[in-house]
């Protein structure tokens, strides 16, 4: 083969045709805004680590809470060494903390030379627990009364109180993922008086390398612990934690006050009464499902965000009544399209919370469009939502496809039916064809003003802190049933299961 | 948006249609160029070497050329496939050329593979990109003696390699014995 003829090979290979590379260069375009999109809004809602760790005061205030682990760790395993009977040495730090009458606790983070709380607890036999925690996104502040549980975050509009996880769940919630076993060595050189009561000095130099040092009273309660970094052939301290037992203290603390400006989410309430309907920006009924949109703001020229919620109508409830806790009704689903307007709009939606409870379901979605070669509406946003009936669905799969029903021991949230969950997962990512019942095209104005970094990165936070609080689950089909009837659509799937092979796991599982 | 970000989105205002073009051919698949393009984009967004590149371009046509030669090596069949059907795509060609063109790209193809990945880039620019040495040697910091001297070299290397090569029908021969 002679250089002409692979130079004419190469040359000749087909080329894409003008309307292939725009519509590459259009998808490329609208994928790389929604990654970019995704780093930001990561970078703001988001903790990491970096690989490569500079000392600065921001990483080391990142670490707060890596902090905090540490300097409490140092005081619960102190516990560890000195009554080894003892299995975990958190419950002793607990018990320790517990049997006195109140106990006071602070970390602090050396930060370039400058001491920076932390965290700070106090505990309170008869009052609660009341926790100070700095992180990244600032300052939270939980207090547990023994009957309800406030979580608020300095400057934020918006606290919220939920049913008290107990004092001691409090304190275990701060100190379980602590716990450590490791060894420490006596060291009477260093024995030193705390707070006007002689201490007993241990030490160890733990896995990461970190020296941990204890001061011990005679009730063996750790009253120092100090947590240093070697650096330069010398041992720099980094970390300090202090506790201190049966202080006065202000009954205030564990009574939360705040301004008149702050809203109080009551999540012990009714789940749909922090969305309401009533208050929201469109809402229409449909396929016994009421769908509201609470939130809808312009992030960006080419993205916005929307909040919204899907709860089933009374008449669903009665219909299909609540079983057991955390029984799922339905959710949205918001359409990611290439195609969806017939201007070419391209939009991606990427869900950026999901949460539930009382059967509603609340979503979040950041919308993000690309228009090639055309400037976008900036007061009008449309996108498109599905309803998934989830509930309906879960009550009939058992029946047709003979699996059985969860015990009443499982009829839990998650522990439902994973085998079940698994197969209708599976129904709707093999077995359905891609086919969207939209509910409606939302058309709405938009504020003229974008919402700003802050209002973003506070709305996440605050979807974000709702989900830990509600721990809800989720099963996310990627597409839906059509719009024949429930029995129509389980006829389908089960026709389309029967053309598949019989080696398919799937199939054999369910028959 | 960051600068990188939004550099990179300028690169794909300016170099994408390029891109595409070099992944498509090298494909011979429209679905797969659209998606080896779009992952491209996404990876180098993530990529810190991308970001400290001296000249990001010549950086993505590299990075095109190797996620389309990865791309191949996983999907040879398809791949094979495509080709026949890239090739019958041309107005009124007869079977039997059809299918000798088809192998000839493929041998070239999967030789290319084969040679340096410096090799393979250049070939990929000047052949089949039909680049100007001044832009390859811009794109490789060399000169544009450098450049066509380089070409020239790479070529050969990879006429040696076709040479060298076992033909389809001896491969088959051989399989039979």
């Amino acid at each position: 083969m002679n250089d002409s003829v692979i130079i004419s090979a190469v040359a000749h290979l087909t080329e894409p045709s003008a309307e292939q590379t725009e519509r590459a260069i259009a998808k490329t375009r609208e994928t790389l805004l929604a990654e970019i999109t995704q780093m930001e809004v990561d970078k703001m809602i988001e903790t990491p680590v970096p690989a490569a760790p500079r000392r600065t005061p921001f990483r080391l205030l990142r670490r707060t809470v890596g902090v905090a682990a540490c300097a409490i760790l140092a005081v619960g395993i102190s516990w560890n060494y000195i009554d080894s009977s003892r299995s975990f040495a958190f419950t002793q730090m607990i018990d320790a903390i517990q049997n006195a009458a109140t106990a006071h606790y602070v970390v602090q983070d050396n930060v370039d030379g400058e001491w920076i709380d932390t965290l700070e607890v106090w505990h309170s036999r008869s009052q609660g627990v009341y926790e100070r925690r700095r992180d990244r996104e600032g300052v939270q502040v939980r207090i547990d009364d023994g009957s309800r549980l406030w979580v608020y975050r300095e400057g934020a509009d918006q606290a919220t109180v939920a049913q008290s996880v107990g004092v001691t769940g409090m304190l275990e919630q701060i100190v379980k993922p602590l716990s450590l076993e490791v060894k420490f060595i006596r060291d009477p050189s260093k024995d030193r008086t705390v707070e006007g009561t002689h201490c007993r000095y241990h030490y160890s130099v733990v896995d990461t390398g970190e020296l941990v040092e204890l001061w011990v009273d005679k009730q063996e309660r750790c009253r120092l612990a100090l947590v240093s970094i070697k650096a330069h052939g010398n041992w720099e301290e980094r970390r300090r934690s202090s506790v201190s037992y049966d202080l006065p203290v202000d009954a205030n603390r564990f009574r939360p006050s705040f301004t008149s400006d702050v809203r109080i989410a009551d999540l012990s309430e009714s789940f749909g009464k922090l969305f309401p309907l009533d208050d929201s920006i469109y809402r229409t009924t449909k396929h016994g499902f009421e769908v509201g949109v609470h939130e809808l703001r312009s992030v960006s020229p080419n993205a916005f965000l929307a909040v919204v919620s899907i709860r089933p109508t009374q008449e669903t409830r009665q219909r299909s009544p609540r079983e057991f806790p955390g029984q799922k009704y339905g959710q949205f689903i918001a359409v990611e399209t290439s195609d969806l307007h017939e201007d070419g709009i391209f939009q991606k939606a990427m869900s950026m919370s999901h949460f539930e409870a009382d059967g509603v379901c609340v979503q979040a979605y950041l919308f993000t469009h690309t228009s090639p070669g055309k400037p976008l509406s900036p007061t009008a946003a449309v996108f498109t939502i599905g309803i998934n009936d989830y509930t309906e669905i879960m009550k009939l799969l058992p029946v047709r496809f003979n699996i059985p029903l969860p015990s009443t021991e499982q009829q839990t949230c998650y522990a439902m039916s994973a085998e079940l969950e698994k197969a209708i997962e599976e129904l709707y990512t093999k077995a359905i064809a891609v086919e969207q019942l939209p509910v409606d095209t939302v058309t709405l104005s938009l504020a003229p003003r974008a919402m700003n970094e802050r209002e973003l990165r506070e709305m996440a936070a605050r979807t974000l802190r709702s989900v830990e609080e509600l721990r809800g689950s989720t099963l996310v089909p990627k597409v839906r049933p059509s719009e024949t009837s429930l029995e129509q659509f389980l006829d389908t799937v089960e026709r389309r299961l029967e053309s598949k092979s019989p080696r398919d796991g799937y199939l054999m599982r369910l028959r | 948006m960051n600068d990188s970000a939004t550099r990179l989105l300028e690169l794909l205002e300016k170099s994408g249609r390029r891109v595409h073009n070099l992944l498509y051919k090298l494909t011979s698949r429209a679905d797969v160029a659209e998606e080896l393009m779009q992952e491209l984009f996404v990876k180098l967004l993530r990529s810190q070497a991308f970001d400290s590149a001296p000249n990001q371009e010549a950086y993505l046509l590299r990075s095109a050329i190797h996620l389309a030669f990865d791309w191949r090596k996983s999907n040879l069949r398809d791949f094979q496939l495509a080709e026949c059907a890239a090739v019958s795509n041309q107005p009124v060609v007869a079977p039997l050329d059809v299918l000798i063109e088809a192998e000839t790209i493929r041998s070239v193809l999967t030789t290319l593979d084969q040679l340096s990945d410096q090799d393979r880039e250049l070939i990929c620019l000047r052949y089949l990109q039909e680049e100007s040495y001044e832009t390859i040697a811009a794109q490789f910091e060399i000169t544009v003696h450098h450049a066509r001297s380089r070409c020239s070299k790479a070529i050969a290397r990879l006429r040696q390699k076709l040479e060298l090569a076992p033909t389809s029908e001896q491969h088959s021969e051989g399989s039979r014995s």
